[in-house]
């Protein structure tokens, strides 16, 4: 970070980070240990939001003591709040004390039956507990009421995906698509998925989204990838026409010419001969060619 | 038409104080307003409900984008005949009288002690205590039609129309400090009263929370139309198909 950063600067970074909830513990809380902290009296009203992001920046590095001084300054302020009240819940579980947390929440609910913030934490203490399918039971009753929060059907991809169940997460990814069909990582982790299930079903499947989220962003590695080894696979596997087939390894071929591009525009001469990316692309669709 | 000359105790005893005592207001509105607003509390119900209908509207716009499959699964989720989401879900009719909802009451008070009345009282003051007075004049010629709207309470026939009347100039006070306002008391305060009336005037202020199941049926009969047509159909032909690459196209000479 640059040596010296203004009061104002300060001010300014934390009020963008806010705004665009970027989650950057070390700068946030470094911002705040080097520049804001010693006059914070000047912030004026936006003190109190800063405490707060601070907190959470803090709690994000395990750097208790500072967050546990903006919660009391905070719960000084504004003794009821729910929002302080959630902090010291989230407090307790970066301590480990996870019962203490729950009752805290289960306090919020309480009181507040639409508070979606405690109810997301309560999945989250179950996951950090390593109780994945409990996890996975709470945040479907979630998900029933609150069927548009977009950040909890990616966590519960993740949290199926965590116990291999490819097609409840397909389910869950599939949300995701619609709610930005324009991401061109969720088409490559919905292929991804397919993929990984198997079938040819699904290996066609992937191979469309793989190609869907090329055409979104023609620089993903990754897509093109998936894209080359879907069409591979599916060009060698039987029961598909000729002429599938042959299609099949068109798209493969047009794959691995992309990577190739790409690799020779990125990277030295020396390293790719160091590292055979070329090589190894070409072998494979060589192994094609003979198949068919 | 000779030149008028305002007497300086004008400026001094009628133009500013009206300036300040509008601010004043609006500074104590604000204040007021924090005081008697009371949290407003979301049922889980009309929320799950609001959220089941925005991810059926998604359904129906970007559906597309899934495969027939589970745009099928999703459809009759909410759509089947015996077990659909939109057919099951019984909701109470919302539209409450607000006269026997008693929280509402409240809050229509508060908005009215907040906002109409001090409107009415200080408006009906300063039109008794500062009528008749010119007080200022703005300084470009201005067409007949703005007479009324600058010369409240001073109706000449043969007064220039730029010329500001008392009462006017309260008004284009109340309208104006907005962005004083903003800036002594921070975005989205409660002292700027033209927001208020806008509220009045759309009726939102007023407006019942819609009733769940019309809203059921209207989606459920939108989403019945809804058919599936999947976006990625032939994406492979059309990605190698010697279609170029917008990136070949713009960035193509960018280390030459």
């Amino acid at each position: 970070m640059a040596q010296h950063v203004s009061w104002e600067e300060a001010r300014g970074i934390l009020r963008k980070l806010r705004e665009e909830q970027v989650r950057d513990g070390d700068l946030v809380v470094k911002l705040w240990e080097d520049v804001l902290m010693d006059s914070s009296h000047k912030l004026g009203n936006e003190l109190w939001n800063v405490y707060e992001q601070v907190c959470i920046a803090a709690l994000d590095c395990q750097k208790l003591e500072i967050a546990d001084l903006c919660i009391e300054a905070l719960e000084a302020k504004f003794p009821n709040s729910v929002r302080v009240k959630r902090l010291e819940g989230m407090f307790l579980e970066s301590e480990g004390s996870f019962n203490k947390a729950i009752e805290i929440y289960q306090e919020i609910t309480e009181k507040d039956d639409a508070n979606m913030f405690a109810k997301k934490r309560l999945v989250a203490i179950l996951k950090a507990q390593k109780k994945i399918p409990e996890a996975i039971e709470k945040l479907n009753e979630y998900l029933k009421k609150f069927m548009t929060d977009y950040e909890a059907w990616n966590e519960m991809c993740d949290l199926y995906l965590s116990i291999h169940d490819y097609a409840n997460a397909s389910f869950c990814l599939e949300e995701l698509l619609m709610s930005n069909p324009h991401n061109h990582l969720y088409h490559q982790k919905y292929a991804d998925i397919k993929y990984t299930y198997g079938g040819t079903d699904n290996m066609e499947m992937a191979r469309s989204y793989y190609a869907q989220a090329v055409k979104l962003s023609p620089s993903n590695m990754r897509a093109l990838y998936g894209l080359f080894l879907s069409a591979t696979n599916l060009s060698s596997s039987s029961g598909k026409g000729a002429k599938e087939r042959s299609l099949n390894s068109k798209y493969a071929a047009w794959a691995a010419e992309q990577i190739a591009t790409k690799y020779k525009a990125q990277q030295p001469d020396q390293q790719l001969r160091d590292t055979k990316v070329l090589e190894s692309i070409e072998k494979m669709l060589e192994s094609l060619q003979v198949a068919n | 038409m000779a030149e008028l000359l305002l007497d300086s105790n004008i400026r001094v005893w009628v133009f500013l104080p009206i300036v300040v005592i509008t601010f004043l207001i609006g500074i104590i509105r604000h204040y007021v307003t924090i005081l008697l607003s009371s949290e407003k509390k979301s049922d889980l119900q009309q929320v799950a409900d609001s959220h089941a209908l925005i991810r059926s509207r998604v359904l129906r716009e970007n559906g597309k984008y899934i495969p027939k499959q589970s745009y099928l699964m999703r459809k009759s989720f909410f759509n089947n005949e015996e077990r659909g989401f939109f057919k099951v879900e019984k909701r109470e009719s919302q539209a409450k009288n607000p006269m026997t909802d008693p929280s509402m009451m409240t809050d229509m008070m508060k908005g009215n002690v907040t906002n109409v009345l001090p409107m009415i009282i200080i408006g009906g003051w300063i039109n008794w205590a500062f009528s008749g007075f010119l007080t200022t004049k703005v300084p470009f010629p201005l067409t007949l039609r703005f007479k009324p709207m600058l010369q409240r309470g001073v109706e000449l026939a043969s007064l220039d129309a730029s010329w500001v009347s008392s009462a006017s100039w309260y008004f284009l006070n109340v309208f104006g400090l907005r962005s004083m306002y903003t800036l002594i008391l921070g975005q989205d305060n409660a002292a700027d009263q033209t927001r208020a009336m806008q509220d009045q005037m759309s009726g939102s202020a007023m407006m019942a929370p819609p009733d769940p199941m019309k809203a059921f049926k209207a989606e459920w009969e939108a989403l019945e139309v809804c058919c599936h047509e999947w976006a990625l159909e032939g994406v492979e032909e059309e990605l190698t198909g010697g279609i170029v690459q917008p990136e070949t196209i713009y960035i193509k000479n960018k280390f030459a």
